[in-house]
């Protein structure tokens, strides 16, 4: 479970200060999918963020999984943040974000060794392969990011964020530089794996129609739910 | 995993990283040459020491032991290692005619069964087992260059002093003869009675006394405080006492000099490699950015990246180290060919690696990279994962630049410093380098960021082509500032080393010594000054400068016995010239005034002859250096042994002598009437003379005054110059290198950038700029850099050489501007071709590409 309460963050600059979220609440069950939606600069991105222990709010409680991530009486510590975000959340950019230098089962099986899930590189490679198979690249594992279309390394990215088994997925905008085909296969092979396991899953979104597929929506408008 | 990750990025970016070891391996391969090439002649030394030396221990000196002393030095011998041997040697200075021909040479008394190790190898016919050849008492060997230069063969006659010869052995091989070509004469060997025969030792007469020892036990050696309480026990500054290790130390020593030089250009090339590893590296690491933030989104902790870089970098180091040792150890084979020519050098020297060179190599290459790698991996720290959701917000985490960021390479450029020092066995000359070498990158570092931030200011009044090369390198100025400070130091190596030689060329050559003396005449005995001034008269010649020349030894100092720090070890250049200093005997003179070639500096030069019956002390100059290396001061009062009566006065003048006069010069300049009946010789010059009247004045001398001897300076300083040309080659030959890593570096950042300005090139493409403008743009911009880093490097050059001509070689300086014009040429032709040779891909990118541009991986 996610909760979020009371929940503020900004950034400053020389000039002044910007607050991105605005005193924000919120709570997510359990397997439950649940999609944000708002405009450029509404703060949907930055709420990503803090569930998923990439950045630390200023103010209020942020609760995942039982895990106090932070509160006015402390947060945890950037080490624990980070063992928490190998074993606990999955993430998938909009601009993948793969590793130029790794082929596709390497980028996979890494975070299983990143995680420490999987200690055993060969370990980690036959079932980085797996679960690859089950986003259907088989055939194109040991080929290097700079090979593989748009499509194909959106499927990486989500073969890497589930393969170490997350309890929650966190997705920024999978589908934002594909096209609308490709886009919507990505997008369904996305809620058809999160129904199989049973993640909780967040999405931030601007499509209106991808949002409608999710348990909930949340619209955010300056840092506010709306 | 971490290895195996850093393995894989150095996989996906290898000719990146091929050009970073390349670039470190190019930047350490003179080190490796020079280091490789001392090593391997201090070996080379150290392992023939006991040919070199002939024996196991050697006494010897200026002056006699007296037979109690030897006595008491073989009682001493005895009682530490057992039995020895004893044999004596001596070594004279005299002139040499043969034919109409007439040469300075040493004379070197042989003697039946010395060297105890090693042997004479003799060319032509004469041939002997060791210890079966004898000298007849009419006979000598002679060096074989005295056949190639004066064409004297076996079975004729030469004349030495007042004898005849007849020369029965050219020798091929003398083992005590570690290189001829640094020698002021040729050894010629007589037998000990035709020493006396020929008159040659006269009262006066530069003669070298030596005792040689062989240990009859075999592997017995004379522990360290054996051999001080020998030296106590002699107590005579005068005479050295020698081991085979001391004298394979010595011999190395003299090579030390080139290769400190050597060495400190080799430090330039490195320095550079440094400044293109930095900008390499630190343009890798921004790219890396993302992957960094990768690493982090999925669990890999901070220092875990860090360390991952860390060990990258390691990994790197010792790749490039071990090529640079590669690299390196083939130049050595190339260039100690053309060393041992240039320095007629008869030495079988093995070269190659050895285990503290690699070593060395090692932690210069790797340590080096380390203490780079502070600054450079130190954003790391401040890249979030975050950024893969908000690109903008870590756009400038790579590129601060503060106080606290700078003073991380606090670390590397102490190293440099100490490494320079290192390289240069000198503090001072280590440390003046450092401050040239360092300090003006250093210096110039912020002033070129500053005038390429300001300096678009000024670009609207400019032409279309130049605005946009002023802006883009305005725009990277990081980049530019790195690409123009390597050019400035390439240009600056390359102004200074031409400059300074001009200057010691001109001092040698130029219109000062016009009236430089033809001969130098010494061991002129007392009651032969009056016959020489008539016989030099009757010559048509003229004597210059006929000066008494009186031996002593500074006893104390304002009344205190003089440290000498005998038996210390040096462990610097400065060390070692005052600790040789302290233990040398002196050459003294007296008279009233100075020569044309001495100036008095600080203090007053004393009037008239001195007072014994005064109250008075007697004064005393004193050359500039030299009271700076012993640490004497004005109103200093000196004592000076003069034959054993102590001789006491006051320090009033400190003179400056300009020793390439070639006129007789002393470091003490007594005031006459103190030391002026102390046993004496003369010495003097001989004014100008042609070819002919030189060889025709020597040969009428010989034969009226056989024993005394002549240096011909023309010859002397035709040998100095080849010996300069040598070593310059050799320097220009380092340079060279520096300025190929130099060039190494502007090809890397040239390349790097057009890479960078690839959008931009498409997007100018795309708004119809047409390619001959478009490379107009890049050549200007890395023309201007080469040309203003050319000229300044000329500035600093023409500066910073007479600074060190000033200091270092007596004020020795001489303006050349050919040199930094021909620099100028070459640097900004060079960036030129290495634009074009980088922009040459890039420019062909057709502006469509604009479109099929992803965004991402």
């Amino acid at each position: 479970m996610i909760q979020v309460k009371n929940l503020s963050k900004s950034y400053s600059n020389a000039a002044q200060e910007i607050k991105v979220l605005d005193d924000l609440s919120l709570e997510i069950q359990p397997s439950e999918k649940v999609a944000i939606l708002g405009r450029s600069g509404s703060g949907k991105s930055t709420l990503l963020s803090l569930i998923g222990g990439l950045d630390r709010p200023n103010q209020g409680f942020l609760i995942v999984n039982d895990k106090v991530l932070f509160s006015p009486d402390g947060q945890m510590s950037e080490s624990d943040l980070t063992d928490f975000r190998a074993q606990n959340i999955g993430i998938i950019f909009q601009n993948f974000h793969l590793l130029p230098h790794l082929t596709a089962i390497e980028n996979v099986a890494i975070a299983l060794e990143i995680s420490k899930v999987e200690s055993d590189f060969k370990m980690a490679l036959s079932r980085a392969k797996r679960i690859l198979s089950q986003v259907g690249l088989e055939n194109r594992a040991d080929h290097f990011p700079s090979m593989l279309s748009g499509g194909e390394k959106q499927r990486v990215a989500i073969a890497r964020a589930l393969v170490v088994d997350p309890k929650i997925l966190l997705a920024d905008e999978p589908s934002g530089s594909l096209d609308e085909a490709t886009g919507r296969e990505i997008m369904d092979l996305i809620f058809n794996l999160v129904e199989e396991t049973k993640k909780t899953f967040v999405l931030v979104t601007h499509d209106k129609s991808l949002a409608t597929q999710c348990d909930r929506v949340l619209e955010l408008d300056r840092g506010r739910l709306c | 995993m971490l290895a195996r990750l850093a393995w894989l990025e150095i996989r996906n970016h290898y000719r990146f990283f091929l050009i970073f070891a390349f670039n470190l391996a190019l930047g350490l391969m003179g080190l490796v040459t020079v280091e490789g090439f001392r090593g391997g002649m201090q070996d080379t030394f150290q392992s023939r020491s006991l040919t070199l030396l002939g024996a196991d221990l050697e006494i010897s000196g200026r002056r006699e032991l007296n037979q109690d002393a030897l006595s008491e030095v073989e009682r001493q011998l005895n009682s530490y290692i057992g039995p020895v041997e004893t044999k004596r040697g001596i070594g004279v200075y005299n002139m040499m005619a043969y034919s109409d021909q007439t040469r300075l040479v040493h004379v070197r008394v042989f003697e039946h069964g010395f060297p105890f190790y090693g042997e004479y190898s003799f060319q032509d016919r004469f041939k002997s087992d060791r210890g079966e050849y004898t000298l007849r008492d009419d006979a000598v060997w002679i060096y074989p260059e005295l056949r190639t230069q004066m064409g004297i063969e076996l079975g004729e006659y030469i004349e030495i002093g007042e004898a005849k010869f007849e020369v029965v052995g050219i020798i091929d091989e003398d083992p005590q003869q570690g290189f001829a070509g640094m020698s002021l004469a040729p050894r010629v060997f007589i037998s000990h009675s035709a020493l006396e025969r020929a008159n040659l030792i006269q009262l006066g007469s530069v003669v070298w006394y030596s005792y040689h020892f062989k240990f009859l036990n075999d592997s017995r050696q004379l522990s360290t405080q054996q051999l001080s309480s020998i030296e106590q026990k002699l107590n005579e500054p005068a005479l050295s006492v020698v081991t085979p290790e001391r004298s394979g130390e010595q011999m190395g020593r003299v090579f030390d000099y080139l290769s400190d030089f050597l060495g400190l250009v080799s430090l330039v090339a490195l320095f550079l490699a440094s400044v293109g590893l930095v900008y390499l590296y630190r343009s890798f690491l921004s790219i890396q950015r993302r992957c960094m933030a990768i690493y982090l989104s999925l669990g890999l902790k901070g220092d875990q990246v860090y360390k991952l870089y860390f060990w990258q970098l390691s990994l790197l180091a010792l790749m490039g180290s071990a090529l640079g040792l590669i690299m390196g150890t083939a130049l050595l084979s190339i260039i100690s060919h053309f060393v041992f020519e240039w320095l007629n050098l008869d030495l079988e020297v093995t070269l190659g690696f050895s285990w503290s060179l690699i070593l060395k190599i090692l932690a210069v290459g790797i340590i080096g990279v380390w203490l780079i790698s502070i600054p450079l991996l130190r954003p790391i720290k401040d890249v979030r994962p975050l950024s893969l959701i908000q690109d903008s917000l870590q756009e400038s985490a790579m590129a601060r630049v503060n106080i606290s960021y700078l003073s991380l390479w606090v670390p590397w450029l102490v190293f440099y410093l100490f490494l320079s020092i290192n390289v240069a066995n000198s503090w001072i000359v280590g440390g003046v380098f450092y401050l040239v070498f360092i300090s003006v990158p250093i210096f110039m570092f912020p002033v070129c960021l500053f005038v390429l931030k300001r300096i678009r200011l000024i670009t609207s009044t400019m032409s279309f082509c130049n605005r946009m090369a002023v802006l883009y390198a305005s725009r990277f100025r990081v980049a530019t500032t790195t690409a123009f400070l390597s050019l400035l130091l390439a240009s600056l190596l390359l102004n200074i080393i031409p400059m300074i030689q001009k200057g010691l060329v001109e001092e040698l050559l130029g219109p000062e010594n016009t009236e430089r003396p033809a001969l130098f005449l010494f061991d002129i005995q007392e009651e032969q000054v009056d016959e020489i001034e008539q016989f030099v008269s009757q010559q048509g010649q003229r004597l210059i400068d006929l000066s008494p020349m009186v031996r002593g030894r500074l006893q104390k100092v304002n009344n205190e016995i003089y440290d000498r720090r005998q038996g210390e070890r040096a462990s610097t250049r400065e060390e070692e010239q005052e600790i040789r200093f302290r233990n040398r005997g002196l050459n003294l003179t007296f008279r009233e005034s100075l020569n044309p070639s001495e100036e008095i500096v600080r203090g007053e030069l004393f009037e008239g002859r001195y007072d014994w019956s005064s109250d008075e002390i007697a004064e005393v100059s004193l050359e500039q250096r030299y009271a700076q290396r012993m640490g004497l001061e004005l109103g200093d009062i000196i004592e000076v042994d003069v034959l054993g009566l102590p001789v006491e006065a006051r320090v009033t003048s400190l003179r400056r002598v300009r020793w390439t006069s070639f006129l007789p010069n002393f470091f003490i300049l007594f005031q006459p009437g103190l030391i002026d009946d102390a046993p004496k010789t003369y010495l003097a010059a001989l004014a100008q003379m042609n070819d002919d009247q030189r060889d025709q004045f020597q040969l009428s001398l010989f034969r009226d005054f056989p024993t005394i001897s002549v240096i011909d300076t023309a010859r002397l300083v035709q040998r100095v110059m080849e010996l300069m040309e040598h070593m310059a080659k050799a320097l220009y030959f380092m340079s060279f290198l520096s300025f190929m890593v130099g060039g190494l570096v502007l090809y890397s950042i040239c390349t790097h950038q057009m890479e960078s300005k690839r959008k931009d090139i498409v997007l100018l493409k795309s708004q119809g700029l047409d390619y001959k403008r478009l490379k107009q743009i890049f050549r200007r911009e890395f023309f201007f850099i080469g040309l203003v880093a050319a000229f300044l490097g000329g500035i600093f050059g023409i500066f910073i050489s007479f600074i060190i001509g000033h200091f270092f070689f007596d004020g020795v300086w001489s303006l050349s501007l050919m040199t930094p014009l021909a620099v100028l040429i070459v640097i900004s032709l060079l960036c030129l071709g290495i634009a074009q040779l980088a922009m040459h891909k890039v420019l062909r990118v057709p502006a469509k590409s604009l479109l099929e541009e992803t965004s991402d991986h």
